[in-house]
């Protein structure tokens, strides 16, 4: 417990401000503070004070009003630290943009910036009357955009605990399965051999010739078991058959669980381009060739080209006709609109 | 994306392709650039013969560089003699083609008088056969030249492509020729396809094509055979055209393959050209069937002017005194030329002797260290090991 740790050592005792009683007396004291004003009491003194309800600060030259509900055992030994922290979840609290609210990393880091200056004028005490009134005001006014935040950032928390149970169950489940798997090929192989054995007693053929004949049954039945798990294509080792089925298996609760979304940082950026991705991929990125001038006829009446798809030479090296006069065509009429004059000017 | 923008995208419209007014200027400043660099050598050789000398004769005259226009002429000459050669060793159309618009394109940014046309001209030929696909092996090339040796061939051939900017692609307007004489023939047999987005039918250009007026402005009624027979004259007096006139001018930096090929068919057959423009640009947003388009009009007179330009230069023959006026460019070249840049020979030799004695140092310092690893393993195989470093 923190409230009973000791500044130095066993020895010393802690004494209540309050009441002047001991932790040389009472081991087991547990002292509280209020993030109103940091005083230190033991545990009795906030029951006997505060339990009526709200009541002045009992440390001399205090006296602010305290509620029983605020107080709480330190976290740390320097109550500066402590005030510190609260001061910082306080802010948090309000200001609780993450990065991804952010256009660019840069203004993110101003935000940060500022943030963290604000933070230290609160602490060291700063500007504190107009700052807590900003605060509050922006509380106010962000009411809506500051709760989404918060909602998100716990969704993201529940992200990280789903993630980390669904990896759990698919561990557990590929135990199970591997552990299946052992038992059935150990069943199997018991039967095998009483099958063995069976065949040996019961009819009078040769000895070997029948283990020769289950071994290759059993080597046909292993490899039957090693095919599905191939065919998965997960991975090509065929020796651990119980691993590549599980692989196979549990790809389909991984995609459902990513469906849902992980707890990365990076996923706000990469689902829309999940999206992205189911386009129809375009070679040419959109670019379309539409002629103005011309179109393409089958076939045109030009004997030099057209001699050349009779002779072998030609043909044999891919050359055709067409290519020279479908060449042409665009030849004839590239660059008929451009008026160099204007463009070149 | 249309044809024009995949035009757009050649090496020869993005580099290539100039206005009027830009070619005038690009060709003004190599000029007076290689002016001051001939200037400045010839000043430095001159110091170097007077230092030996010792004679101080400082009353030198200034030199007399060629003009812009001079460098012209001088320029076109060697073009014809390049194309004269093709000819006489019956290299295809394409392979003269392309030297001339290499020896155009690279006295573009370089003068005669700083790399003469001479000695360019086997080089920009040779890179053409290899560019056009018709490669001969440079020791058979340099016999078919007399007084000419495969080093005279090679030497230039680097500072070529350098002038070329590294792009040889030349866009010629045989192959789209070729290509608006096949749609042609396809309109006077019905079995053309009128563009996207065009009034017209099939049989609108079939009827309208026999019914073209005749190159004296005659209206006529031509049966198939007949206007095949038409067409077939234009493209052969276009086909001269383009591997003449259109060569020669600066047509391929002022316009496109498709306005040269169709300006010379314009030259050719000038109704017949008027009506294949109209229907091919019936597709085009205001190609109407009966009034031309702005488009049209625009086109038809950027034709025209291109049309001039080819055929002034292919009536113009070699006469007398454009001989003489050759000749005494010539002279005038002989002095004002840049004396560091006339022995391309010895410059290549140069660049590359200078490669092989960088080559010669790496060889000692890789022996060296060979050396000292030899001994230091030879000390370590001593009993009490290698002497101690002090």
């Amino acid at each position: 417990m923190p409230s009973a740790r000791r500044p130095n050592g066993i020895d010393e005792s802690v004494i209540c401000p309050v009441c002047k009683s001991s932790t040389y007396l009472n081991p087991n004291m547990i002292f509280k503070v209020n993030p109103e004003c940091y005083h230190k009491m033991c545990d009795s003194c906030v029951e006997r004070i505060f339990t009526s309800g709200p009541a002045p600060c009992p440390v001399a030259g205090c006296g602010k009003t305290l509620r029983k509900n605020r107080f709480k055992i330190p976290r740390f030994e320097d109550l500066a630290v402590e005030r510190e922290c609260d001061i910082r979840a306080r802010v948090a609290q309000i200001l609780n943009h993450s990065e991804a609210d952010f256009d660019s990393l840069r203004t993110y880091n101003d935000y940060e910036e500022w943030k963290e200056e604000l933070i230290m004028d609160l602490v060291s005490g700063n500007n504190v009357q107009e700052w807590e009134r900003k605060l509050k005001e922006h509380a106010k006014e962000n009411q809506e955009s500051i709760k989404a935040n918060a909602r998100h950032e716990e969704d993201l928390r529940e992200q990280v605990k789903e993630d980390e149970r669904v990896r759990i169950e698919r561990s557990e489940l590929s135990r199970a399965e591997a552990q299946r798997e052992f038992q059935e090929e150990l069943a199997e192989r018991e039967a095998g051999r009483k099958e063995v054995i069976n065949k040996i007693l019961n009819t009078n053929s040769d000895v070997l010739r029948v283990a020769k004949e289950a071994e290759s049954v059993l080597q046909k039945r292993a490899a039957a078991r090693n095919q599905p798990s191939t065919a998965n294509g997960t991975m090509g080792v065929t020796s651990g058959s119980g691993d590549a089925n599980i692989t196979g298996k549990t790809t389909g609760s991984v995609g459902a669980a990513k469906s849902t979304g992980f707890s990365i940082s990076g996923l706000k950026k990469i689902q829309p381009q999940t999206k992205e991705v189911e386009k129809v991929y375009d070679a040419f990125d959109g670019l379309s060739l539409q002629f103005k001038y011309y179109s393409l006829a089958e076939k045109y009446f030009h004997p030099r080209s057209n001699a050349v798809d009779k002779e072998k030479g030609h043909a044999s090296g891919g050359y055709l006709g067409w290519d020279y006069q479908r060449r042409a065509q665009m030849d004839a009429h590239a660059g008929l609109g451009i008026f160099v004059e204007e463009e070149k000017a | 994306m249309n044809e024009d923008d995949i035009y757009r995208t050649s090496t020869q419209f993005r580099f290539w392709t100039y206005t009027a007014k830009a070619l005038t200027d690009l060709r003004a400043s190599s000029n007076s650039l290689a002016a001051s660099r001939v200037r400045d050598a010839i000043k430095r050789s001159r110091e170097q013969g007077s230092k030996s000398e010792t004679s101080t004769n400082n009353a030198v005259p200034e030199v007399d560089c060629l003009t812009v226009e001079e460098e012209q002429k001088l320029v076109g000459w060697y073009c014809t003699k390049a194309m004269e050669f093709c000819d006489f060793s019956e290299f295809p159309k394409a392979v003269k083609a392309t030297a001339v618009q290499f020896l155009k394109r690279f006295y573009l940014s370089t003068s005669p008088m700083t790399y003469h046309p001479k000695q360019m001209m086997l080089s920009a030929i040779y890179l053409a056969t290899k560019v056009e696909n018709f490669y001969i092996g440079i020791a058979e090339f340099a016999k078919m030249i007399p007084k000419t040796t495969a080093d005279d061939i090679l030497a230039p051939e680097f500072l070529l492509t350098q002038g070329l900017r590294f792009t040889f692609d030349v866009r010629h307007p045989y192959r789209s020729l070729e290509g608006g004489i096949m749609e042609l023939h396809e309109m006077s047999r019905g079995s053309y396809i009128p563009p996207h987005g065009s009034s017209f039918t099939t049989e609108d250009v079939r009827v309208g094509i026999l019914k073209v007026k005749s190159h004296r402005g005659k209206p006529a009624t031509m049966t198939p055979d007949e206007c095949a027979e038409r067409i077939k004259r234009a493209h052969n007096k276009a086909g001269d055209i383009l591997t003449k006139g259109a060569l020669l001018t600066d047509a391929y930096f002022l316009y496109t393959p498709s306005q040269i090929w169709m300006s010379a068919l314009l030259a050719a057959d000038k109704p017949l050209a008027e009506f294949y423009l109209h229907i091919i640009l019936s597709g085009t947003p205001n190609g109407s069937v009966s009034e031309p388009s702005s488009l049209e009009l625009r086109l038809l007179s950027l034709l025209e002017q291109c049309a001039g330009l080819m055929t002034r230069s292919s009536s113009r023959g070699p006469d007398e005194t454009e001989t003489m006026e050759l000749k005494r460019i010539d002279k005038k070249l002989y002095h004002c030329r840049n004396p560091e840049k006339i022995d391309l020979v010895g410059m290549n030799k140069a660049v590359k002797e200078g490669s092989n004695g960088d080559k010669v140092d790496e060889e000692k310092v890789v022996k060296k260290r060979k050396i000292e690893r030899d001994r230091a393993a030879k000390e370590e195989q001593d009993l009490f090991g290698a002497p101690l470093k002090k």
